[in-house]
């Protein structure tokens, strides 16, 4: 058997013992690694922005320029029933009492309110929005009907705003997904 | 007998030196921490400001004086306009010794949409209502402070083919407030 040299033994022992401290080195690193990650996940968890979602209820209150058959002028809450149901609605501007695609009023209307009031651009402080309405009846998950996106959506900085009514009987409910996207937050 | 003293010694050495090591490195990741949450601290305090002024500048829009209440369909963040005209011609009733009701030194309702072409800014008054685009309610002379805004949807009455109906439009109530710091 081969005698192992003294002084290579000592030597052995101390690579052991480095090997040990950078062992716990990567231990503490990974560990704080781990942390810093669900430290950074924690933060960036979507909360309700204040004004996107005052702006979604004022907005959904908006008289449209379209008409019903009684000849009033329908909300925007209406007018998102009417685009559904793939019903028309009667504008002036266009023919009189003429009918209109609803979907298009609908359309136009959000996106004309929403560059008024938001002031989307690059070189505004908000970049981008994304305006989602889906349906559901209740049983099944809701699916889009119609999405309004302009501009710069793939920022990860963005204030968000809910709405959803519905009716209580039939357990059908409409929801809007209001999304503008910042700069920084 | 010698040699194993020191040996032992430097086996102690060793420790604490590798013991400080440790003490180090943990007391670093202790001030990254601190400073992370430091500074989530002082966001999150500008954040429940900012918050609660823009809360202000909804509860003002939600107070009997200027809500839509029955008189229309909406339920929240409706300013009735018709009844926010009244009040500004009465708005001398609401003040007393330099201070308001609400505690603000400012008080702006404006429409956005659908906005005049081209843009003029028509301070709304019994003989130009509605086509205007501005109320001014309260306006101190020292107007200085927070200043938040929040979108609302402004509605009034309308004779449309000999009916009363309801008219809602796009508009925001900004106000301001003095600050105690």
């Amino acid at each position: 058997m081969r005698k192992i040299h003294p002084k290579n033994k000592k030597k052995r022992r101390a690579q052991n013992e480095i090997v040990g401290f950078a062992l716990i080195l990567i231990i503490v690193a990974v560990a704080f690694i781990i942390f810093i990650s669900i430290y950074i996940t924690k933060s960036s968890e979507e909360s309700e922005d204040y004004q996107a979602k005052s702006f979604v209820q004022a907005l959904l209150q908006y008289t449209t320029t379209c008409e019903d058959e009684g000849l009033t002028n329908v909300t925007v809450q209406n007018l998102i029933k009417r685009c559904y149901e793939q019903e028309e609605c009667y504008r002036e501007e266009t023919n009189p009492h003429g009918e209109t695609d609803s979907c298009v009023v609908l359309n136009d209307t959000i996106k004309e309110i929403i560059k008024e009031s938001w002031k989307i651009g690059p070189q505004n402080p908000n970049i981008g929005y994304s305006f989602i309405i889906s349906f559901s009846d209740g049983i099944e998950a809701p699916t889009n009907f119609l999405n309004i996106t302009e501009g710069n959506v793939v920022t990860n900085n963005y204030r968000i705003g809910y709405q959803s009514f519905g009716d209580s009987r039939t357990e059908e409910y409409t929801r809007i997904i209001f999304k503008v996207y910042t700069l920084s937050r | 007998m010698k040699t194993t003293n020191k040996k032992a010694q430097m086996k102690i050495q060793q420790m604490s030196f590798m013991i400080v090591a440790v003490f180090l490195f943990l007391s670093m990741v202790g001030m990254v921490v601190l400073t992370l949450k430091l500074s989530e601290t002082r966001s999150d305090a500008t954040k429940l400001q900012e918050q609660n002024a823009m809360l202000l500048a909804s509860k003002i829009a939600n107070s009997p004086e200027f809500s839509c209440e029955n008189a229309y369909y909406g339920e929240s963040d409706c300013i009735d306009l018709d009844k926010v005209l009244i009040l500004k011609n009465n708005i001398a009733k609401y003040t007393w010794k330099g201070s308001n009701f609400w505690g603000v030194t400012n008080i702006e309702i404006r429409k956005i949409y659908p906005a005049t072409t081209p843009y003029h800014e028509i301070e709304c008054t019994y003989t130009n209502y509605p086509n205007c685009n501005y109320i001014k309610l309260i306006n101190s002379p020292d107007a200085t402070g927070i200043g938040k805004s929040n979108y609302v949807a402004l509605c009034r009455k309308e004779r449309y083919n000999g009916e009363t109906v309801d008219k809602c439009e796009m508009g925001e109530i900004i106000l301001s407030y003095k600050t105690y710091t």
